[in-house]
């Protein structure tokens, strides 16, 4: 026989089931969502350091024919509008600029795929 | 109530664990297919897709499952793809398990070890492969039922079942294996205990044989009749079967053949313990088209992911065996193990995905295919005949339809009248078996990574008997020089 309390006990499982399918959802859209703002309020195009650039740089150098003798200075495309030359990149890619070899390196941290290498001629900033 | 959510948590994992990014390279011809049927209410039968072989009548056996998709992808793009396809995938752990009385310590083991295993062949997309292991495992369901019930209607669903498997994907033959072995089965013991004089004959007790006649029946209700038999016996022995990374044999990728060897020995011990305490009559529905799928699969790789879900009766002993006698110890492990499989696919795994943000322009990233080239090719009408990659085919079909491929991946076993079909010649181009400078073929639209082909028409730029149009990391366009 069907009684309210199975009934109650019934709903609660699957109230508590849902929750814990759902959430981790949620959570992956929430990250999605805070890359997406992060990237919606950076400073252009800017420079970055620290370890998410170590993590990118490590990355891309399993890559064949990557210069392993020099350290790039990568870039967190904000707005893929200026940078036209490197090709079909997106909010999110990483522009590595190998200044002695005269490369630049586009990568996609998603897809975890170097999109586009082109050679260039940039003054490095920082170089004495 | 507490053991209620411990048991619902096994295939929460598996639900969680299969949220993929939709990778398939068939998925946008499937779109296509899908799209033609809901905008004109008609099957396409006719090739207008792809270059070579134009009106060529494909016999689509997915032709249900490309509308659904198409319905799917249209309203929910990517992410809906993908919820489905966890959804199919956790549906289908549920029925087989159900079928084989998995107690919640064997769901624990097994269930990751399955996933991991297969998971190549099942979480990639929502595929009309993965329906067809559903429903292997709702046959499996439904007999087992049948078995413990005697309810005769619990056999009469798979009449509309078997109906609607014919119309979503070729892979029925299998449910029908499992069933017919079945039906012979039972209609051995029924004639061996009227032999016995154990039962006296009647012919209400063969009714499960004449369900079994009206589900085979049943499969003949699709659009293109019989014609679906010789459409699925075309793909069975073709010898272009090598080339098609489905239909290869394990020993062609290590990882497999590791999980295959490894899992054939489990197996052995799996049976053996299964049937040292069962009857040795039980579950041999199962067993018999078990141990052939496996055989097979060892030949075409596809076979092994069916082949997987059908033994887990025999997974389920091997664990068993290994369970330990405290019930604190089995609950405290099991409960662990499943706590955190959990965790690790929720905080680790499916963010990495990145479901949501999923669409064409990450799908060629993954893919290994270049929007830019084909904007160039648009751009640019080069005039001549086209050789594309097998591999961008589908994705051009429903991203690009101004650029007709020459070949994608409804093609590998088409032949026409006079027996010759499009793929061995491409075959016989891309590995430099034949020589592209004696092709007839003008521009060749080709990813790097096909060596042969590549390296080829590099030595014949070089010989400047061909240019490079475009090129970039994922896409060369080759012009023959006139």
């Amino acid at each position: 026989m069907i009684t309210s309390e199975k009934i109650t006990s019934a709903f609660f499982i699957i109230i508590c089931v849902a929750i814990l399918t759902i959430a981790p959802i949620f959570y992956a859209y929430f990250l999605e969502q805070r890359a997406i703002n992060t990237l919606k309020t950076s400073t252009i195009n800017s420079a970055i350091t620290g370890d998410i650039a170590s993590r990118i740089i490590k990355e891309v150098a399993r890559a064949e024919k990557i210069p392993k003798n020099e350290t790039p200075t990568v870039v967190l495309v904000t707005d893929p509008t200026t940078l036209t030359p490197f090709g079909q990149i997106m909010p999110g890619d990483y522009i590595l600029l190998y200044h002695q070899s005269n490369l630049a390196v586009v990568y996609d941290e998603i897809s975890e795929r170097i999109i586009n290498a082109v050679p260039v001629n940039i003054k490095n900033p920082n170089a004495k | 109530m507490l053991n209620n959510i411990l048991n619902a948590m096994p295939y929460v994992f598996v639900f969680i664990a299969s949220l993929a990014r939709p990778l398939d390279l068939d998925l946008g011809w499937h779109l296509k297919y899908g799209e033609y049927f809901w905008k004109t209410g008609q099957i396409l039968r006719e090739n207008i897709f792809s270059s070579e072989m134009l009106d060529y009548q494909y016999i689509n056996h997915s032709w249900a499952m490309d509308v659904f998709t198409y319905i799917v992808f249209n309203k929910f793009g990517f992410a809906g793809l993908s919820i489905l396809s966890a959804i199919v995938v956790a549906l289908t752990f549920y029925f087989f398990a159900y079928a084989t009385r998995l107690s919640f310590w064997e769901k624990v083991f097994i269930f990751p070890l399955i996933l991991y295993v297969s998971y190549d062949g099942i979480g990639i997309s929502f595929r009309s492969q993965l329906l067809s292991i559903l429903f292997l495992g709702v046959t499996c369901f439904l007999l087992r039922t049948f078995e413990e019930r005697k309810k005769t209607f619990i056999l009469w669903i798979m009449v509309p079942l078997f109906l609607v498997w014919a119309n979503i994907h070729g892979g029925f033959i299998l449910g029908l294996t499992v069933f017919g072995t079945w039906c012979a089965l039972d209609f051995y013991k029924k004639i061996i205990a009227m032999y016995s004089k154990k039962q006296q004959f009647a012919w209400s007790i063969f009714v499960p044989q004449i369900i079994g006649i009206f589900s085979a029946l049943a499969t003949l209700v699709n659009p293109f009749g019989r014609m679906l038999y010789e459409e699925i016996f075309r793909h069975l022995g073709s010898p272009m079967q090598k080339f098609v990374i489905e239909w290869m044999p394990i020993y062609k990728n290590t990882f497999l053949l590791r999980a295959y060897l490894i899992s054939s020995v489990l197996l052995i011990i799996g049976i053996f313990l299964f049937y040292r305490k069962k009857q040795k009559t039980e579950l041999l529905y199962i067993t018999i088209p078990m141990i052939i799928f496996w055989i097979i699969a060892f030949q075409q790789r596809r076979y092994l992911w069916p082949a997987f879900f059908i033994a887990m009766p025999f997974w389920g002993a091997v664990t068993s065996f290994i369970k330990p006698k405290n019930n604190k110890i089995v609950s405290s492990i099991a409960i662990g193990i499943v706590f955190c499989s959990y965790l690790f696919v929720s905080i680790y795994n499916l963010p990495k995905q990145n479901i949501f943000k999923m669409d064409w322009i990450y799908y060629c990233r993954i893919n290994g295919c270049s929007q830019s080239s084909s904007e160039y090719l648009i751009k640019n009408k080069l005039s001549g005949k086209i050789l594309t990659d097998y591999n961008f085919g589908g994705w051009l079909i429903w991203n690009y339809p101004e650029i007709k491929p020459s070949i994608d991946g409804r093609m590998p076993f088409w032949k026409d009248d006079t027996g010759d079909g499009v793929f061995p010649k491409y075959i016989e181009l891309e590995n430099n078996f034949a020589d592209i400078n004696n092709s007839e073929y003008d521009i060749v639209y080709i990813s790097p990574t096909k060596t042969a082909i590549f390296n080829r028409l590099q030595q014949l730029v070089n010989e400047k008997k061909w240019n490079v149009a475009y090129h970039d990391l994922f896409a060369y366009v080759f012009v023959r020089v006139r």
